[in-house]
């Protein structure tokens, strides 16, 4: 139960709290508890205590994330190859754009960069942890609990989610969820971030960086989980299968969203007397998808990145380690990681060859850019890099073609959603569907600049109070 | 509202129905199938065009609103015979 407990008259409250449904709460931090701030998920999402995809936790190992294309890539095509691709990327960026050419213009490019402002790196402790450069709104001191002279922040696990989930998408995240970090699911952060420095544990009470590692208490046991909703309609302006400027501006526009939501969030838990931990770079600290199966964000699925049941792939996932306690979110079963395995339809469209066409996942690894030990469809995504480096924009044609990259506003949807999540039976015809009704067709990327669409281009309503 | 207003044609034609005309319980039953078929082939149709999905509205609504028809005339001539 919470110390801190609203001043207002207890009768004032109780009558206003029955009146609502919730007559049983003594005052509103209960209410932060109650089942009404609880996660809703569709009716046909259940959770289970073990996540639909296999893992073999004697395999798993925290991963050097050094090793991811982004950062490897020279090392595997090497590096005449490398330096053949970048001068080829820029020449063919420097020619479409003197062309003219539909969909690779000046302002399609503009808006590629544009978008991605702020999209320029995290902060492992947050700026909030040294007060020089933070100040608070009104140009005073930072506030933080001792300051005030209280005690820091203390509520149940369940108040804290409640409040942090609340807060987060205040900030921007679309969805949020909570793990405690275990012997198993610590294997998570990676061994070394994404700079070279080694991430270690260690009995301290303050996590602290140094020159060639960054350490994180052992007291930081908790793992928030969000995401950032991509926009669909940039997201399906591809020309063919090929990538535009338009379909990287989803991507780049949930990056820069998720740098104000982890400076907001840092920023929040050092305000009541915690801190949260990232890294320097989006990707870094720790595999966000195994935190999002494992907290129940979504399920993995045949692009080996997570479907959500609200947003289908059409989210960026992004995690942070606190040492506030929070209650834990547990995995999801709706039937995504089963569909994958006869829908194969961004193996089937993916421009590259890069995603696997076979029915079953594997235990099997096609490289060292991928961290083994769970069962799923590895891909090779050197020739993933190598295609967004020739077409020069990042490429998202697996995630725009997905059956599961829906608005959700026609009823077909959630009846093909939770038939799916009940039964396998239909999911070859469901498949079928998705071509015959021209989801997975491409929509002009020229005429976005002419479409009304609300802020971000998402519609952030679905699934809220105000829907 | 548009809903409402659907549901008051239908719930006005309906109970016209019933109070004017005596029908078998299966010509009951295909009218009311085609009722269903038809409010799901509308909520397909405005709600894909509100995804700017139009091919997608249009082939639904052919895919869902045939079997209205079919169900529609069915009824119809088994009322008339």
């Amino acid at each position: 139960m919470a110390v801190y407990h609203g001043t207002t008259s207890k009768n004032v409250i109780r009558k206003l709290l029955s009146k609502i449904g919730l007559g049983k709460a003594r005052d509103l931090d209960e209410v932060a508890a109650s089942p009404l701030a609880q996660w809703k998920r569709p009716w046909w999402v259940k959770t289970v205590d073990k996540p639909t995809v296999d893992i073999d936790w004697d395999v798993v190992e925290r991963f050097d994330e050094t090793r991811i294309q982004q950062r490897s890539f020279p090392k595997y095509v090497g590096e005449e190859e490398n330096k053949k691709l970048r001068k080829q990327q820029v020449e063919r960026t420097r020619q479409w754009v003197q062309e003219n050419k539909p969909n690779y213009t000046l302002r399609d490019r503009a808006l590629d960069i544009a978008v991605r402002q702020g999209a320029v790196g995290t902060s492992f402790l947050g700026f909030a942890q040294d007060p020089k450069h933070v100040k608070d709104g009104w140009g005073g001191n930072l506030m933080t609990p001792e300051k005030m002279g209280v005690p820091p922040w203390q509520g149940t696990p369940e108040d804290n989610a409640a409040m942090m989930r609340a807060a987060l998408i205040m900030f921007g995240a679309s969805q949020v969820s909570f793990l405690e970090l275990d012997d198993y699911n610590r294997k998570f952060i990676y061994s070394v971030d994404n700079d070279g420095k080694r991430l270690d544990f260690e009995d301290v009470d303050q996590a602290y960086e140094e020159e060639t590692r960054r350490v994180i208490p052992n007291k930081a046991r908790w793992v928030i989980v969000f995401t950032v909703q991509m926009s669909e309609e940039l997201l399906k302006r591809r020309l063919g299968r090929a990538p535009t400027p338009f379909s990287a501006a989803a991507t780049g526009s949930a990056y820069a969203r998720a740098r104000v939501i982890f400076d907001d969030t840092q920023l929040f838990l050092h305000c009541l007397g915690y801190y949260g931990l990232m890294s320097y770079w989006f990707n870094g600290l720790g595999i966000a998808d195994a935190f999002a199966v494992m907290s129940g964000i979504g399920e993995l699925s045949r692009l080996n990145r997570v479907i959500t049941p609200e947003y289908g792939p059409m989210v960026r996932i992004f995690r942070l380690i606190t040492n506030l306690p929070l209650a834990p979110t547990k995995p999801i079963s709706a039937g995504i990681m089963r569909f994958c395995k006869t829908c194969k339809k961004c193996a089937t469209l993916c421009p590259s060859g890069t995603l696997s066409l076979d029915t079953e996942p594997s235990w099997e690894v096609k490289g060292p850019w991928s961290a083994p030990g769970h069962k799923t469809w590895y891909e090779d995504s050197t020739k993933c890099m190598a295609y967004w480096i020739k077409a020069t924009s990042s490429c998202s044609t697996c995630f725009s073609v997905c059956p599961f990259s829906k608005k959700n506003k026609s009823f077909m949807h959630h009846f093909v959603e939770s038939t799916i999540s009940r039964t396998t039976l239909f999911n070859s015809l469901f498949t079928k569907m998705d071509g015959l009704l021209d989801y997975d067709i491409p929509k002009d990327p020229e005429s976005w600049w002419y479409l009304n669409m609300p802020p971000y281009g998402i519609d952030g309503l679905e699934g809220t109070k105000l829907e | 509202m548009w809903w409402f207003l659907y549901g008051l044609i239908m719930g006005g034609g309906i109970s016209a129905i019933a109070v004017n005309v005596s029908l078998t319980w299966y010509v009951w039953l295909f009218i009311v199938i085609a009722l269903i078929m038809f409010t799901l082939t509308m909520q397909h149709y405005f709600a894909s065009i509100k995804e700017m999905e139009p091919m997608a509205a249009r082939r639904g609504a052919v895919a869902l609103g045939t079997p209205g028809v079919i169900f529609a005339v069915l009824a119809i001539v088994l009322a008339l015979v």
